[in-house]
């Protein structure tokens, strides 16, 4: 069993996804589901750094996601990170392998 | 015995058969014509079929509204239907529980072309029975819920039927049947699980499987006749008569289906469907197989009996005489389903029970 | 011809024999009944809707037909389709009956149409959607704001035309509930209210009959300009306060009566809604107070039609 760590994430296959960007935030619908959610800027860009690049580790998601919003890369913890993509793999929206 | 041909009902069937036939209706004929088939629960099905036959545009507006929305729906269904299975399935693959899929979510798993146009309000999966407890406690763990059923149902479930109570996870639309067999344990059918698990096929979604052609075809067939009270079964004589085209293709399935049926002791369900789609639906079906299939009939009389009864019930029901007709034969379908499924000293408390419910019971959704 | 221009016998026996069958923009609707008083209540609540010609195709054909109780009050049941999808009414309380009854209906059948849960009214060209939520009193404001030279398009069904802000006019009688009944009969004293019904599980009800003017231009959409959902609490001063988009964007969509069956043309249609309009919530204890501030409001750029 793979750890966590080493675990690389993409899209899930079959899924779609539609974002409708918003005042406060971003709303994503899942077409595979078809379900909506509201995310926040980590979330919303943690999916975008996927599609582009699919089967990244967490700390790569994690530099290209701090990067991408102009932080440090202490200003979002791992753990966070993991706990991020762990929430998307239940929602069918991520696949981890 | 047909319907009268000029009724709502015989319109339905040539317009399952070939939506040709709703070319040029006028506006009323149109109204009751989906009518029909909302009563029947085949709206999304016959849109479905005016859609595969490029003819849904050609129609006039209101109606081809209706039908629109009528897929709509049913697409949307099929979508929750594949997620409940997925969270399903990940819950007993944890505990390394294999789960076949039944009915209505293993046509969408097999994606037959009639697999978005079932209204499901719960997805039917098989475990095996040594596993029944382990899955129940499993799921109520993860988050399902009992459904709102009073306390003489859940055991009514738990004692004579082959399910545990249905269970729906909070805020989701559609629950889950969790079943252990496909007949009742106490009725007087008794075909052998295990042979239904021996021939299970993979399907599309990892730790999923399906029935075998002709183990769907059958269980469907043991559904109708011996398993329900005959309410809106046309939908369910609709699965049959899909099954029959779709694994029909296959030149094997028929004499598979035939020996099947006598190997596990299924003959006489497989006899009133395929007697059934030929007089209603006049489904295609191989020469000779009526004659193959006289063997598993009933004895004079009771064939008589039955398939008259069984012809009356079956047609679409037509829903303009109010109060409805059929009462009465759908009463004595009823008993007779339950006569196969109980033995005879605990079928009369139950019916008194559901009786007595049924008095006071609000009746069916509409599609 | 309209309903009014029938005698009410003609009514009734239509009602009890093939049926009626009026315009109600977006659909037509058939309706039949044996019931007498519930024929004079219809023609006196749809008096200035049109009939609809006979072989019309009927979008809702529905029956409210008595049915015999072993308890000692009668009843109604509301039929579609061969089936009774509810219990039974009181038979006196057959108008709520059909209005319940069609809302339902309507509800499940119109997915070429995003239906949101609100109440629309308009002026100048420009749709305002009053979105229903617990004590919203969205009814009563939309009601008040008929009688009062606004266009009113519904109290329950924001129609929208998927992927555009174009709403149509679905207009019914305006149900009103408990106080509000009192509360309209003394803001519009000429207004014309329909029976009370006492005892319902709403407790007591009227309907506001819907302006004829209002009726006449059924069939003109509107294009939505603002989206205020009202807040009413007794005795409070008027205050206006903005959502941001993501939340009126969850609001309007969890309250939808078909947001989930449209997927992602519900999902799209309402991001459009929300970031095109400004969305705002209006606390009022008082409806001229109210109309006050909605008038305030709508006369900002923003709320222009385009």
């Amino acid at each position: 069993m793979t750890a966590v760590r080493d675990l690389t994430w993409r899209i899930a296959p079959g899924q779609r996804l539609v974002f409708e960007d918003m005042d406060d935030g971003v709303l994503l619908y899942d077409s595979l589901v078809g379900r909506t959610h509201l995310l926040n800027a980590t979330a919303a860009e943690t999916l975008t750094v996927l599609e582009r690049n699919p089967g990244l580790t967490s700390d790569a998601i994690r530099r290209h996601v701090t990067e991408a919003l102009d932080l440090p890369v202490d200003a979002l913890p791992l753990s966070a990170v993991e706990e991020l993509l762990d929430w998307f793999e239940r929602l069918g929206i991520l696949v981890a392998r | 015995m047909r319907p009268r041909d000029g009724s709502m009902p015989a319109l339905l069937l040539r317009a399952i058969r070939d939506p040709a036939a709703l070319r040029g209706l006028d506006a009323v004929t149109w109204q009751r014509l989906l009518s029909c088939a909302r009563r029947n629960a085949v709206l999304a099905y016959l849109a479905e079929r005016a859609h595969a036959c490029g003819m849904l545009d050609s129609f006039e507006e209101r109606p081809r509204l209706a039908l629109m929305s009528a897929r709509i729906g049913g697409r949307r269904l099929t979508q929750l239907a594949r997620w409940e299975l997925d969270q399903v399935t990940r819950v007993l693959s944890a505990k390394g529980i294999p789960v076949i899929a039944l009915k209505g979510i293993a046509y969408v798993l097999r994606e037959m072309p009639h697999a978005s146009t079932r209204l499901m309000t719960d997805i039917d999966v098989m475990v095996p029975h040594a596993c029944i407890a382990e899955a129940e406690s499993a799921l109520r763990d993860a988050g399902w819920r009992d459904t709102k059923l009073d306390p003489y149902d859940v055991t009514y479930y738990r004692r004579f039927s082959h399910e545990i109570p249905p269970l729906r996870y909070p805020g989701r639309l559609l629950g889950v049947d969790v079943h252990h067999t496909i007949c009742a344990p106490v009725s007087r059918l008794r075909p052998d699980p295990n042979a239904f698990w021996a021939a299970a096929q993979p399907t599309v979604m990892p730790g999923v499987r399906a029935l075998s052609p002709p183990d769907s075809f059958l269980h469907a067939a043991v559904h109708l006749f011996f398993d329900s009270d005959f309410d809106g079964r046309f939908r369910d004589l609709v699965d049959l008569h899909e099954m029959a085209i779709t694994f029909g293709e296959d030149a094997q399935f028929w004499p598979a289906l035939v020996s099947r049926a006598a190997e596990i002791g299924l003959g006489r369900p497989l006899f009133y469907a395929v007697s059934m789609l030929d007089s209603i639906l006049a489904t295609p079906l191989p020469a000779g197989i009526r004659a193959d299939l006289d063997r598993f009939a009933p004895l004079g009389p009771v064939r008589a009996w039955m398939s008259r009864t069984l012809q009356q019930v079956l047609t679409p029901i037509d829903p303009e005489p109010w109060p409805p007709l059929h009462a009465g034969k759908l009463w004595l379908l009823y008993v007779r389903s339950h006569w196969l499924r109980m033995p005879a000293h605990l079928l009369i408390p139950h019916l008194v029970r559901k009786s007595l419910r049924r008095a006071g019971d609000p009746a069916t959704q509409t599609q | 011809m309209n309903l009014a221009d029938l005698p009410a016998h003609a009514v009734h026996r239509r009602l009890a024999g093939e049926g009626l069958l009026l315009h109600i923009p977006p659909i037509a609707v058939r309706i039949r009944s044996p019931m007498r008083a519930f024929a004079e209540q219809l023609r006196t609540m749809y008096s200035a809707y049109e009939i609809a010609e006979a072989g019309t195709f009927a979008d809702i054909d529905v029956r409210i037909i008595p049915k015999r109780s072993k308890r000692l009050r009668p009843l109604a049941c509301f039929i579609v389709d061969g089936v009774s999808p509810f219990d039974p009414f009181p038979r006196d309380h057959a108008l709520p009956l059909l209005e319940w009854g069609v809302n339902w209906v309507f509800a499940q059948r119109m997915h070429q149409y995003l239906l949101l849960h609100a109440a629309v009214v308009e002026r100048d060209g420009a749709a305002v959607l009053l979105p229903a939520w617990p004590g919203s009193g969205k009814s009563t404001l939309a009601a008040s704001l008929a009688c009062r030279g606004w266009r009113y398009l519904s109290d329950e069904f924001g129609v929208v035309v998927p992927s555009t802000l174009s709403v149509l006019p679905f207009p019914r009688p305006a149900a009103l509930k408990n106080e509000s009944i009192d509360v309209m009969r003394s803001f519009a004293p000429d207004a014309f209210i329909g029976p009370i019904f006492p005892k319902t599980r709403k407790g007591s009800v009227a309907h506001l009959r819907v302006p004829s003017p209002s009726v006449r231009r059924a069939r003109d959409p509107a294009r939505i300009t603002a989206v205020f959902f009202p807040d009413f609490q007794a005795g409070a001063p008027v205050s206006v306060r903005p959502l941001s988009q993501s939340t009126a964007f969850l609001k309007l969509a969890h309250n939808a009566f078909n947001y989930e069956m449209l997927g992602e043309t519900a999902f799209r249609t309402v991001a459009a809604i929300v970031r095109a309009v400004p969305c705002r919530i209006i606390r009022y204890g008082d409806l001229e107070a109210a109309h006050l501030q909605i008038e305030i409001l709508m006369k900002e750029p923003a709320h222009a039609p385009a």
